[in-house]
């Protein structure tokens, strides 16, 4: 079997997964580690769950691949062909297990359209853009959204804390696609400043020497400057309509978390022994709470994977979210099934190892 | 002044708390006057809910924010309630500590125990190296029987009767005159705080400074204090010394109180006192005393207007109808003999 | 040891006193608690009434038929309609009754709008004419150029009687044909401009903005409600009679908890094809593990609750548990868990729609005007604008009403 570099990603961030896993599983105390298995051995009949859930709604639901791939005009024998070659012929469960079979090996099967590739290359292809989006977005999210919620929680109930508030309200409640179409408007056809689709200026991307395919890493890696500073340029406005909505959920959760920290017993006496009310804020409830904040922005994966497909359909951003798109509007059904699939077990993993580091981390874990 | 071999440390005058909820202001602490001694263990006790942790709290201005508090807290000549934000820091901590109820959940989790010493020194004393802040911590926390090594543990690492030792140890590294201990044995089992109660005497005793032990345990303030004060839905009923009040309890709250408690001797089989009623809500207290409702003496003149704490022997104060004159009321006065 | 009353964990005595007034009464005492939380409930019942009344009553919002064409395309909002003017040779065919007679000729460009509006507009004179009694042709034929100047130069070389454009493209030429003026303007039916513009098709994007409303919501409450219908039942199922088939279904739901909402929807809306029930379907599958946990939760935490209670023993029937004792439990929680998920659903709604799943595309909804507007971004901002900021308006009022309820009845947090 050939590796295909989406495979490589996948193994080898697998295998980091893996290699961690142990190493927390021999590094902690007996409780953590019947934790760690408890979690693990849940999580398996999860993901086993999702494969299955995503097989029968791709192919029992009505509505036949073939007929919606041909249309109405090919022949009978065209789609007798088809079937065959998809396997639709066999019985459901044959259909089932053979599936199964191929989700072991990470191979997703050939894309309808186009070629017929190999779904696992053209998703590797597609992987390192959204990488490059999401991360940045991330970022931009968390540092703001953390200390933002900290400093609205210092200033309950008062003017600012209402405001950031029905900040946070409003990010999450506008669209992420509609801001970014917004964006675009004002700051790159009103004002001029800011592209508004692809990843580079084509020119410079002729003489930029990729190697992992993020374009900024790229352009670091081999000291290309003229092309991160136009890569990065091409990220401004994609991040920031994704990192806004982001940063609305982010400063919630880390509003909430702070206060249920500042009621703690540990603050009172901290203020007790004359403990300033900043470092009480921002060192001791902070601390304290930034554990169920990054386990809970772990769980907001879905949340980023979601905005990620939207803004990068708004782009033109050639990541897996608009591959979705694309594919869902050429019916390319083999290649839908296989970016769900993949979206969804990457929220399996990650969850699960947030969870994990969340339990070692933690120094109070009792499990 | 009966006690004036003894110098005043704190004078609490007209304190008055009132937290203000969605339902209407909480009258947790009315119209207390009380003084503590330098060098005493003066024991606060009362049902839960009386408004012990309040008193405690307004001493160190601890309350939130929104809370009225009116009266004087006068501490070595200045009134902490008139402190300012800085004032008040420097305050809280070096010459006022506390001891909270429950030793696990007030340590910060994450915290290692020496960093919550070292802080506590350095946020009195920026100057402070960490090096000079350790060794000056060592000392200390040896004589509170804290081994060496456990110092570089997280809280969660310790027993209670350790995390309670950390406490203490928090309470006292920067010397203050007085030390507040809110329930601070409550979640000790019985044992561990027996023992835990023998070396806190020694240590005051050395080091010198006076506690205002809070509980809602007689038994603990008869072993441990000079002097007690009874508290009853935010007032003082009665104070004294320790062997006044328990030989010649005087305010019908307390006698109830001190009957309802078990005696040592476990083989008379005796029927304990039960007080009728329940406390008040201190949404709407009762008027005038407010023990009235739950008193088995209660006269006309007790629903109608508010006793004092006044002195009725040298030792002894207490807030009662029945030792005090008043023009409205038909029943003798009575006299205690000193 | 003993002591005067056993102190556990303490709940203050104001909080004991909330939980014994209404709920009515305790959101109207929350009032001074939290002002702006207070607030933010009331904006939000108040946006969210306006936002009823639009889905119920679009017409009266509406000035047009949303999917009718009304006037012409990317009018921008506040643009007055082009005018349309005659030209004819000074003292010649310049009014529009000069038209009147058989096989009369009028000069037109191609790819203007200028036909329709002849057509229009001769129509509306004719019968007129007609109802005045006289019984006369208007119907001029119009002859294609391929520019405006091809069109002037035939009207001034008398091969045709009059030509007919936008005055503020024939002004400007005016100066080369000297022999050429200006006659009557032919206002078509619209003569007002378009309050928000109007899109690629001439549509009216006021219309079909209010007109949205009642998809939006239709979706939304629809699916929040077919999952509550679905999610609560299976909850308090599986919380109270517990087994190996409640094992499993907490199984299921979990995972289906854990998956991206808006990728599990887009596989179903991609599988089941465009139209409304489906979406409602794709979007309700979303939302019925939430209702399906938290009533299992709460039922199994009311119910050992129960057994110390010893409800049970009493002879009570499970089902006069579920209702007496449980749902009453349960019933706070759905309403913000409603509120939040109507909020999500029509984000939900507009996301799928964007990016061409859901709805058929006749349909006024703001995701379709969205992505349709999208292609037209350089030409005419107000055509995303506008439906998106109804999204967001609409979102915001149930995120709004959702948020600060569940903070104003969850005391823990806030009178702290
Ligand atoms: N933060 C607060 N807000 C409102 N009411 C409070 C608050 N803290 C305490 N109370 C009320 O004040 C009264 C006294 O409480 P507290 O001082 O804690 O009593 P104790 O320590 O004697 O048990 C009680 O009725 C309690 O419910
Ligand atoms: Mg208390």
């Amino acid at each position: 079997m050939n590796i295909s570099p989406l495979s490589g990603i996948c193994l080898g961030s697998l295998g980091i997964a893996l290699l961690f896993i142990i190493f927390a599983f021999l590094r902690g105390s007996p409780g953590l580690r019947s934790y760690i298995l408890t979690r693990v051995v849940l999580t398996l009949p999860m993901v086993f769950i999702l494969v299955t859930v995503i097989f029968f709604i791709m192919r029992v639901i009505p509505g036949d691949p073939v007929t919606s791939q041909l249309g109405p005009r090919g022949t009978e024998a065209q789609r007798e062909h088809m079937r065959e070659q998809l396997g639709l012929n066999d019985p459901i469960m044959v259909q089932y297990v053979k599936y199964l079979g191929k989700i072991v090996r990470l191979d997703l099967g050939t894309a309808l359209v186009l070629g017929n590739r190999p779904i696992v290359d053209e998703l590797s292809e597609r992987l390192p853009a959204t990488i490059e989006l999401t991360i940045p977005a991330m970022v931009i999210a968390v540092g703001f959204g953390v200390l933002s919620g900290a400093y609205a929680a210092q200033h309950r109930k008062k003017g600012v804390d209402y405001g950031l508030r029905l900040f946070s309200i409003a990010a999450y409640s506008i669209p992420v696609f509609w801001l970014g179409l917004i964006l675009q408007v004002v700051f790159g056809i009103g004002l001029n400043i800011a592209p508004i689709a692809g990843r580079i200026d084509p020119v410079i991307n002729i003489d930029l020497n990729r190697m992992t395919n993020i374009l900024t890493l790229d352009a670091l890696l081999t000291g290309n400057w003229r092309a991160l500073g136009s890569a990065l340029h091409h990220l401004f406005l994609p991040s920031l309509a994704l990192a806004t909505v982001l940063t609305g959920v982010f400063l919630r959760l880390s509003r909430i978390n702070v206060i249920e920290s500042l009621v703690e017993d540990y603050i009172t006496a901290g203020r007790a022994r004359g403990i300033r009310e900043r470092v009480l804020v921002y060192r001791h409830a902070l601390s304290n709470a930034l554990i169920p904040i990054v386990t809970l922005i772990g769980l907001q994966f879905s949340v980023l994977l979601a905005g990620a497909i939207l803004t990068e359909t708004t782009f033109s951003w050639p990541g897996m979210g608009l591959y979705l798109v694309e594919r869902i509007g050429q019916r390319d059904y083999t290649a839908v099934q296989g970016v769900i699939l993949v979206f969804a077990l990457s929220v399996a993993v990650i969850s699960l190892l947030t969870d994990i580091i969340y339990a070692f981390i933690d120094p109070r874990v009792r499990y | 002044m009966m006690d004036n071999e003894k110098e005043v440390l704190v004078e609490i005058r007209d304190l008055d708390v009132r937290y203000k909820t969605r339902l209407g202001p909480v009258s947790a602490v009315d119209d207390v006057s009380f003084d503590i001694f330098q060098g005493e263990i003066l024991g606060l006790v009362g049902e839960s809910g009386c408004g012990k942790s309040t008193m405690g709290k307004a001493l160190m201005r601890l309350l939130p924010p929104a809370t009225d508090i009116h009266g004087k807290v006068i501490f070595d000549g200045a009134d902490v309630l008139t402190f300012s934000e800085d004032q008040l820091r420097d305050f809280r901590g070096r010459r006022i500590s506390m001891i909270f109820q429950d030793p696990m959940t007030s340590l910060n989790p994450v915290q290692r125990i020496d960093n919550h010493l070292v802080e506590t020194i350095q946020v009195h004393e920026p100057d402070t190296k960490e090096t000079d802040a350790l060794s000056r911590i060592r000392g200390l926390v040896e004589r509170l029987g804290i081994q060496k090594e456990r110092i570089e543990d997280f809280p969660h690492q310790l027993s209670g009767g350790m995390r309670q030792r950390v406490m203490i140890s928090l309470g006292l590294v920067l010397n203050p005159s007085l030390i507040i201990a809110d329930e601070a044995t409550t979640s000790l089992d019985v044992i561990v705080e027996a023992k835990f109660l023998d070396e806190l005497r020694e240590i005051l005793d050395e080091f010198g400074v006076s506690i205002l032990v809070i509980t809602h345990n007689i038994a603990l303030v008869a072993e441990l204090a000079d002097r007690i004060a009874v508290m009853y839905a935010g007032r003082i009923a009665e104070l004294g010394s320790i062997y006044s009040v328990f030989d010649n309890p005087l305010h019908p709250y307390t006698k109830g109180l001190l009957q309802s408690v078990p005696s040592i001797k476990l083989d008379e089989r005796e029927v304990l006192y039960k007080m009728p009623g329940e406390p008040p809500n201190l949404t709407h207290p009762p008027p005038g005393c407010r023990f009235h409702p739950r008193c088995p003496e209660v006269m006309p003149i007790c629903s109608n207007h508010t006793p004092s704490l006044l002195h009725v022997t040298s030792k002894q104060m207490v807030n009662c109808w029945l030792y005090q004159d008043h023009p409205e009321k038909d029943q003798p006065t009575i006299e205690v003999a000193t | 040891m003993t002591s005067t009353q056993e102190t556990s964990v303490e709940v203050p005595q104001w909080q004991q006193d909330l939980e014994q007034v209404g709920f009515v009464r305790r959101l109207f005492l929350a009032r001074r608690w939290y002002g702006a939380d207070w607030w933010f409930v009331a904006i939000g019942l108040a946006l969210l009434v306006f936002i009823f009344s639009m889905a119920f009553f679009p017409d009266f919002y509406a000035p047009f038929d949303p999917r009718a064409e009304v006037g012409p395309g990317l009018l921008a909002p506040g643009e007055p309609p082009p005018s349309f003017v005659l030209v004819g040779k000074a003292g010649g065919a310049t009014m529009l009754d000069d038209l009147i007679g058989d096989d009369v000729r009028i000069g037109i460009v191609i790819a203007s709008q200028s036909s329709s509006i002849i057509r229009e507009v001769t129509e509306a004179r004719q019968a007129e004419l007609i109802a005045q009694g006289q019984d006369v042709r208007l119907r001029p034929r119009p002859q294609r150029y391929d520019t405006l100047e091809e069109a002037l130069e035939a009207v001034s070389a008398g091969e045709i009687p009059t030509a007919v454009e936008l005055q503020s493209e024939i002004e400007p030429l005016l100066e080369n044909y000297p022999d050429l003026e200006i006659g009557e303007t032919l206002s078509g039916a619209i003569q007002k401009p378009f309050v928000l513009g109007t899109n690629q098709i001439g549509q009216d994007m006021l219309s079909r903005v209010i007109w949205g409303t009642r998809i939006a919501l239709l979706v939304a409450f629809s699916a929040a409600i077919f999952a509550l219908l679905i999610g609560v039942p299976l909850g308090l199922i599986a919380g109270f009679w517990s087994g190996r088939l409640e094992r499993v279904l907490t199984l299921v739901m979990d995972s289906l908890y854990s998956f991206p909402g808006l990728i599990l929807a887009i596989a179903i809306a991609a599988v089941l094809g465009p139209g409304i029930m489906n979406v409602i379907v794709a979007i309700a599958t979303l939302y019925v593990p939430t209702y399906y946990r938290i009533t299992r939760g709460q039922t199994l935490t009311v119910k050992q609750s129960l057994y110390v209670e010893a409800a049970r023993s009493l002879g009570a029937k499970p089902v006069s548990i579920l209702l007496r004792y449980i749902l009453p439990n349960v019933i706070p929680s759905l309403v913000v868990i409603f509120s939040v998920n109507v909020a999500d659903a029509i984000l939900t709604e507009a996301g799928l729609a964007f990016i061409g799943l859901g709805l058929p595309p006749d349909i006024p909804d703001w995701g379709i005007d969205v992505a349709s507007g999208q292609d037209y971004l350089r030409q005419a901002w107000w055509l995303v604008t506008f439906p998106g900021i109804m999204v967001s308006v609409v979102t915001l009022a149930f995120s709004m009403l959702g948020e600060s309820l569940s903070e104003i009845l969850n005391p823990r947090l806030s009178e702290l």
